[in-house]
């Protein structure tokens, strides 16, 4: 009646007779002996104890034999999806951004969403409503730099956070900003006003790094200021308090990836280590152009990542080592949400406006200028589920499925795969992981021995 | 009630403003019923169901996934989950009464699905399947079932309140109440035994006794207008059985004490109530608000539901444990007194 799952990582021993099994089923893990695991890879359940049965069979290491596990995972994701009862939106209130980051695929100009759109984008919101029973309104304010935007956020927000108090929901935002306007009052008045509950900011390693990328149209430095604002905002007093959430994006491709340690050595040297509350390393994704090709290579990537994190826990970082559930990937399959971008136009993906390449695409579902019932109902990633339940996708057989969601759908289609660093360096970080949790320091240095 | 009794029966409500209830001396009650049940269901099944036990636990486990996501309102995820459990289902043969055996979860967590949904009929009639369905495995030695029937009861008396069929519900209250306490069979289903019950530990009766009853004073709460005549149906000549467990005794008391409230009330019965309120624990605060109100009834009676008399038990009220809904009505309905003095002439 029962069969091991598909979707288990199982480790080298990480101590005498031990390793950690990680099922992507449920994102639980499990420290089990080598007997155990010889038994699991013979499938000899009468040999296994009732309790331990009883909690393999909890966390999903072990599922009945005639399940088609990829087709339960995907339905579970769909439901989830239904099941959702936040309305969730993206709104790039303006085109313009103050950098000019070489990897950058988008095309600034000095637009911003005008009063008759934002008119239309609340419409459009508000005609959600009538769908489902929402219990909560988010909008994620992306950009270009959605600071230059400053405006239209101050206006546009209030009368979205009315329009969800008149429907019994509640409010909140975040904002994926440069960081170069991130002053402290804004700030303030972001977190106090606007509902923003969390906030990310991009760091492409210390200023020398940084500079050479980030730097403004100008070609001005712009890592000082950015910092400057973080230390600022980070050391208010009432800083947690507020709560709003600030993570760290670094981006890394092979020119700047030896500058994150010295970056950690910097936040660390601030004392910021328990204020951040996420910091990671991103590999430059596509944008549109061919920015891609730079990007290291997953593998090495995946490597890299674990040097970075090893080093985050000697420096007092927490860094999220292993993955959590994943149903919905992203917003282009949930079928209410949706991105505006200053023009009016609507999306179904974050990564769509302003670049060039997608003008003209089926990704662009309309502008809601022209009426909103001319906006496409057909949403070309929507069925992304599907495409993976059928076997479109490496997804349909990847262990990782449950806790990846399948990466980025866009990027699927476009051929290029999206896979995400744990596929790569989900057993050193689950080693790590036993490693913090289980053992104590000395197993630790053991197993950095191992990984490094 | 003259001024006197008024006097002591204030004075003494203002003293349990600044008193803390008496801990309680055991854990949460439904824990241990749920325990008591899980743990005796769990022992008979594996002795009778041999190598099919972990097959059926699994079943079981999936259906309690797919009822936990469905109370969490996540609908499409219960009905997957009971989806991924009706395709594991389909490989039970039909022996070691197995398929009866897995209605024992599915029926109730499916109904509990419809009832979300709104689809009460279906609902109810999977509660009344389920009845039978356990009939059938009480005659094999489940004797457990029969607190598991119980329980069904109380599902279908929650359904109906929820649709606001109050004398019905109250009336499914009833049934269940005085089967557990009187032996009085209900005219449901078939096959109820009295010896079912005895076979479990008495600890099991007094905290399904607390539940169903915690429960539904709570919900009668809401009814003020109707609430004599939805007592009496659910808790009506409830007096005239046996403790078994401390917290059946202070049940009986309670009982008793609603039921001489609602008649004349002597003033005995009033201080006693206010006894109730000082002495017992906070697992028993939805009672004691219960309580409250028909106490203030009486004050009002007697004209004697005064601004002072109000503030002191807003103040109350407001220290019990008790759910927001529950104090809210119960706060609004103390206002109301107050601000429409000619309610009191009524
Ligand atoms: S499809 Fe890819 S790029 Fe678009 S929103 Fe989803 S994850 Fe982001
Ligand atoms: S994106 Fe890559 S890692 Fe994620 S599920 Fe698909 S194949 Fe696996």
């Amino acid at each position: 009646m029962f069969k091991l799952s598909h979707y288990l990582v199982i480790t080298e021993p990480v101590a005498a007779g031990k390793r950690v099994l990680f099922a992507t089923r449920t994102a639980r893990t499990l420290v089990i002996t080598d007997t155990l695991y010889d038994k699991l890879q013979r499938g000899a359940w009468d040999e296994i104890s009732d309790r331990v049965f009883d909690k393999l069979r909890t966390i999903e290491a072990i599922v009945p034999a005639a399940e088609r596990e990829v087709h339960t995972i995907i339905a579970r994701n769909k439901a989830t999806v239904a099941d959702g009862t936040s309305l969730y939106h993206v709104i790039q209130p303006t085109a313009m951004c103050q950098l000019g980051c070489g990897y950058c695929g988008q095309k600034h100009t000095k637009d911003y969403i005008g009063t008759a759109h934002s008119d239309l984008v609340l419409e459009r919101i508000a005609s959600k409503f009538s769908a489902k029973p929402y219990r909560h309104v988010e909008i994620a304010w992306f950009g270009s730099e959605p600071l230059m935007g400053w405006v239209q956020i101050r206006s546009l927000t209030p009368r979205i956070q009315a329009l969800a108090r008149e429907r019994g929901c509640t409010y909140s935002a975040k904002l994926v900003t440069n960081g170069l306007s991130l002053k402290v009052p804004i700030f303030l008045e972001l977190v106090q006003q606007h509902g923003v509950k969390s906030i990310e900011v991009t760091l492409d390693g210390t200023a020398e790094h940084h500079d050479a990328r980030r730097h403004t149209k100008d070609g001005l430095s712009t890592f000082k200021l950015i910092f400057q604002n973080l230390l600022a905002i980070y050391n208010l007093p009432n800083f947690k308090e507020l709560g709003c959430d600030i993570s760290i994006r670094c981006n890394v491709d092979e020119r700047n990836s030896e500058s994150v340690i010295p970056l950690l050595h910097l936040l660390a040297e601030h004392e910021l280590q328990d204020k951040i509350a996420y910091f990671y390393v991103a590999p430059i994704h596509a944008w549109g152009n061919e920015a891609h090709l730079l990007s290291l290579e997953k593998q090495a990537f995946g490597e890299q990542e674990i040097t970075w994190m090893i080093e985050m826990i000697r420096l007092g970082f927490t860094p999220r080592l292993l993955p959590s559930l994943n149903p919905v990937v992203c917003m282009s399959v949930t079928p209410d949400a949706e991105v505006f971008d200053a023009f009016g136009n609507v999306f179904d993906c974050t990564e769509v406006p302003y670049v060039e390449s997608y003008d003209n695409t089926e990704y662009i579902l309309g502008n809601v200028g022209n009426g909103l019932d001319t906006i496409s109902t057909h949403r070309p990633l929507l069925s992304f589920h599907d495409d993976v339940a059928d076997g479109k996708y490496p997804c349909t057989t990847c262990r990782m499925l449950p806790v990846c969601g399948g990466g980025c759908p866009k990027s699927w289609r476009e051929g290029m795969p999206p896979c995400p660093s744990n596929k790569f360096n989900i057993e050193s970080k689950l080693m790590l992981h036993y490693a913090l949790h289980r053992q104590g320091k000395e197993e630790f240095v053991a197993i950095l021995n191992q990984t490094a | 009630m003259n001024a006197t009794v008024y006097t002591t029966i204030k004075n003494r409500l203002e003293l349990l403003l600044n008193q803390r209830a008496p801990e309680s001396t055991r854990p949460k009650a439904d824990l241990i019923h749920q325990n008591i049940y899980a743990d005796t269901l769990t022992e008979l099944a594996r002795t009778q169901t041999g190598t099919w036990w972990r097959p059926l636990n699994h079943l079981w486990a999936k259906y309690e996934s797919g009822l936990l996501e469905a109370r969490a309102g996540h609908l499409h995820l219960a009905e997957q989950y009971f989806q991924e459990a009706g395709e594991f289902k389909r490989n039970f043969p039909e022996q070691h009464y197995l398929p009866e055996l897995a209605e024992v979860s599915a029926l109730p967590a499916v109904a509990y699905l419809h009832y979300k949904q709104g689809y009460f009929a279906q609902a109810e009639n999977e509660l009344l399947a389920s009845l039978d369905n356990d009939a059938v495995l009480l005659e094999q030695g489940y004797f457990i079932l029969e607190y598991h029937r119980i329980q069904q009861l109380h599902n279908l008396a929650r359904s109906c309140f929820f649709q606001k069929r109050m004398q019905d519900g109250a009336r499914l209250i009833g049934l269940a109440l005085r089967y557990m306490l009187y032996g009085q069979v209900p005219p449901l289903s078939y096959g109820w035994s009295e010896g079912y019950l005895q076979q479990a530990p008495w600890q099991l009766r007094s905290d399904m006794l607390w539940q169903l009853s915690a429960e539904t004073a709570g919900v009668l709460l809401h009814y003020r207008a109707e609430e004599k005549v939805l007592f009496s149906e659910a808790f009506g000549h409830l007096t005239f059985w046996e403790p078994h467990t401390p917290d059946d005794e202070v049940l009986l008391e309670w009982f008793t004490l609603k039921e001489l409230l609602a008649q004349v009330p002597s003033d005995e019965a009033v201080l006693r109530a206010v006894r109730f309120l000082d002495q017992q624990p906070a697992a028993f605060d939805v009672y004691k608000l219960s309580l409250l109100m028909s106490v203030v009834e009486v004050l009002q009676q007697y004209r004697y539901y005064t601004p002072e008399v109000h503030r002191i038990l807003t103040t109350l009220v407001g220290t019990l444990q008790i759910s927001p809904r529950n104090r809210q009505s119960c706060q609004l309905y103390l206002d109301s007194l107050i601000e429409n003095p000619e309610l009191l002439e009524t």
